[in-house]
């Protein structure tokens, strides 16, 4: 099978790289490395990279263990997934609302540089692929990483950038998300929403935790010890996910609800 | 003991009350649920149980703070509660001076050695055992008062009833458990025996073997033949194992006699004088002596002239009837149909076979009454003429001897008060009997003289001679005089109570108030309130 490569030149239309793929290092190199075309170089095996494009000969040779880069000869298409699971509605900021703020400007950051863009609002059992990204609502249930990736895959045949604007809220966790993404040979880069209520909660006393989306409830006393107990685990989580996120090359910003979208993507462009 | 348990109840509600959540469970939804679980699932023991370990310790710190108040409550129930009864002996006796000052004195001593020796919860009271117990102090713990009515109390002229005290003041025991009663007399050995016999009973017997001349009895009556003159009585006792050599002072109106004499051991001395009373005169005996009891020392008494007593006899009484009263001393017969109005003074009246309807205001006596009285019942004829004696009580009629009297007919009367019978028939119905009314003494003889041998017998006289004496009584002319003042004659014996083990006096007690660890434990559970309060504050902030 060929690498799909187009070079960085026809990926613009205009001669210019792609401010996203610019930002975005290892969606990048994939597209270069997946690129069908001309070699330009070689570069460090990372883990990741497909082994149909390890140099072999310079393996046995040399002893090192390098990937071929290729020029892409066509464009990716992003696909951008915003979360809309129950989660994403609570929050300080509504985090989708926020979402799909970002998104707007994040499509049209794509859509500028001529790249071909989707827009997918997922929630645990459904995908919609609307073209229009104001219309998009939340479409409820329990955040399941796994099922939006799935719906991603299977909507979307063609291999492309896949990011995702979500809380990760997701008590699974990302592996099984970026698997399938990965076997489907998607790219994956994270928009990580946390909103300051989740992060760093404020309420003490006689509390009933409600969940966002099942009905358990949990009464409890929640003291100060509770809460700095609950925010060193959220920040464990955090850097559980940035960990995973940086080990496989996902590409990965975290952004505060209570941030601009405009002040995010200049902080992405900035990357 | 109460008073703690409320404040400790109450207390433990306010602090369950601050400790207890009344704010509605706030309901807040999260998104991140399952991290919640994870810290709620990992919640350590105390912080779960922290609320009410933290109540549990500050009811502990209450409990700790009521011990250390309830404490001096607690305390006395590990000696055993006590009440005390303190029966003060308060007779003429007690006033002898053969200890120092003299036995009252040191009786009180004693009780107030009683009264130091309370403990914190031991009540006392206090009786005073003269001719009537009286109850001075009810059960108290108010150390305070008992020791100032035991101050107050002072010895009288009066002799000392100490069984009755004791019953007296076991009955006002109740149901006590842990009960004494302390008599502290110095009366004899056999009454000390007595008392000491019931096992709550404790003897304190104060007093040694005192020296004592006593004037047993002072007394004075006209002469029968000479009104103007009086005899005058007195009578000596020496109740030392040794002789006394004794001054008896007499005082009769302005003169002085002075009468030296030595009286055995154990042994009385009497001595008699005459004295003309023509006017009221008082006559005080006074015994010079040096002996340890003082109040019985001197006696007086009050003599008043006395006068011939007028018998007026109505209804026209036989020959021998009238013989009899002429032959009693000291008085004058005069015979009259019905009672003058006009009549000497003083004066009694003897009506025979007839009663006036309303009773005359002065003494009178009825023989054979045949007409209803306010007094009595008429009811017809005795049926049973035999006669028994059933005087009681004093000596009415001395040396008569009426059981051998025949009476064949008699009136039956039932009075209608109260009467004292001298003679009755062996039915119980009585023929002779005496009453009062209108503070006048009454006598009635239901006997017909003229069908009984009564008329005939020596005890007719007497019997007359008695009736004048009861009926004119009430002048004091007749009646031997005796001293009011003199003290009973059982006071005058200072015999010792040494000889029934007096009881050893408690020791004193520990100082009252609440002990130093129940300080300690109030002001530690004080200390750990607050400092666990602080300590509370900064764990849950």
């Amino acid at each position: 099978m060929t690498p799909q490569t187009r070079p960085y030149a026809d990926c613009s239309g205009a001669g210019v790289l792609s401010p996203i793929r610019e930002a975005l290092p290892g969606i990048t190199r994939a597209r270069s490395l997946a690129g069908g075309g001309e070699m330009t170089g070689v570069r460090d095996y990372q883990p990741g990279d497909d082994f149909r494009y390890v140099d072999w000969y310079r393996c046995a040779r040399h002893d090192e263990l390098v990937s071929r880069r290729y020029e892409a000869a066509l464009p990716l298409p992003t696909y951008l997934l915003v979360d809309g699971s129950d989660s994403m509605s609570m929050g300080e900021g509504n985090k989708f609302a926020f979402a799909k703020r970002l998104a707007i400007e994040l499509r049209e950051l794509i859509v500028s540089c001529g790249d071909p863009v989707h827009v997918v609002a997922t929630s645990a059992a459904a995908s919609d692929t609307a073209g229009s990204l104001e219309s998009i609502a939340p479409r409820g249930g329990a955040t399941d990483l796994a099922a939006q990736s799935e719906s991603v895959t299977s909507a979307m045949v063609s291999p492309g950038v896949v990011v995702m604007i979500s809380d990760l809220l997701d008590p699974n966790g990302l592996a099984k998300c970026y698997e399938r993404l990965r076997k489907h040979g998607h790219q994956l880069f994270i928009f990580h929403l946390v909103d300051q209520a989740d992060a760093n909660p404020t309420f003490t006393g006689r509390i009933r935790l409600a969940g966002a989306t099942s009905k358990v409830t949990v009464d409890s006393e929640i003291d100060a010890d509770d809460l700095a107990d609950y925010c060193r685990r959220f920040g464990s989580w955090l850097e559980q996910t940035v960990r995973y996120c940086v080990e496989r090359n996902i590409g990965y910003l975290r952004t505060w609800t209570h941030e601009s979208t405009t002040t995010i993507v200049e902080r992405l462009l900035n990357r | 003991m109460t008073f703690v348990l409320l404040i400790w109840c109450l207390a433990a509600v306010a602090i369950v009350c601050f400790y207890l959540p009344w704010r509605r469970r706030q309901t807040k939804q999260v998104a991140t649920l399952w991290l919640w679980q994870e810290t709620l699932q990992r919640k350590g023991f105390w912080s779960r149980w922290r609320r009410w370990a933290s109540l549990s310790i500050q009811i502990s710190l209450l409990s700790l703070m009521a011990v250390g108040l309830a404490l001096p409550f607690w305390m006395p129930t590990g000696t055993a509660q006590r009440s005390l009864v303190v029966v003060m002996d308060v007779s003429a006796s007690m006033a002898a001076t053969d200890v120092g000052p003299n036995r009252f004195e040191q009786a009180r001593s004693d009780a107030q050695r009683l009264v130091a020796s309370l403990a914190a919860s031991d009540e006392m009271a206090i009786f005073s055992a003269g001719r009537f117990p009286r109850l001075l102090m009810p059960f108290t713990d108010n150390s305070q008062a008992l020791l100032d009515v035991l101050e107050s109390l002072q010895t009288t002229r009066e002799s000392a009833d100490l069984e009755e005290a004791v019953r007296v003041a076991k009955s006002s025991l109740e149901d006590r458990a842990d009960c004494e009663i302390w008599v502290l007399t110095d009366k004899s050995a056999l009454r000390q025996a007595k008392l000491s016999a019931d096992p709550i009973v404790r003897m304190r017997v104060v007093g040694g073997e005192g020296r004592n001349c006593s004037l047993v009895r002072l007394a004075a009556r006209p002469v029968l033949d000479d009104p103007t003159t009086q005899e005058i009585f007195c009578e000596v006792r020496n109740h030392s194992p040794g002789i006394a050599k004794v001054g008896l002072r007499f005082h009769p109106d302005e003169q002085v006699t002075e009468i030296p004499f030595s009286v055995a051991a154990h042994s009385t001395h009497q001595h008699f004088a005459k004295v003309t009373v023509s006017q009221p005169v008082q006559v005080t005996a006074e015994i010079q002596t040096n002996d340890d009891l003082s109040l019985d020392n001197v006696a007086t008494l009050r003599l008043s002239p006395c006068a011939k007593t007028t018998v007026y006899l109505i209804g026209d009484p036989p020959e021998p009837l009238d013989r009899v009263f002429r032959a009693v001393p000291g008085c004058s017969v005069v015979r009259a149909p019905s009672l003058p109005k006009d009549m000497a003074k003083p004066a009694i009246a003897i009506y025979f076979h007839s009663s006036p309807a309303s009773l005359p205001p002065i003494p009178c006596c009825f023989f054979e009454p045949r007409k209803a009285s306010a007094l009595w019942e008429f009811a017809g004829v005795l049926p049973s003429p035999s006669v028994s004696r059933t005087e009681r009580g004093r000596s009415i009629l001395p040396d008569a001897e009426f059981e051998s009297c025949v009476i064949e007919q008699a009136v039956q009367l039932h009075p209608q008060c109260d009467f004292v019978t001298w003679l009755e028939s062996n039915d119980g119905t009585p023929l002779v009997w005496e009453t009062t009314h209108d503070g006048n003494p009454v006598v009635v003889v239901q006997p017909i003289l003229a069908n009984s041998d009564l008329a005939f017998r020596p005890e007719l006289p007497l019997l007359a001679a008695a009736i004048v004496e009861t009926l004119a009584s009430t002048d004091a002319t007749l009646e031997p005089q005796f001293s009011t003042d003199l003290l009973p004659s059982e006071e005058s014996q200072l015999e010792s109570g040494e000889q029934v083990g007096s009881s050893a006096l408690p020791g004193r007690a520990e100082p009252h108030g609440p002990p130093a660890v129940s300080w300690l434990l109030l002001f530690l559970g004080i200390a750990l309130l607050v400092e666990w309060h602080c300590f509370h504050q900064r764990i849950t902030e």
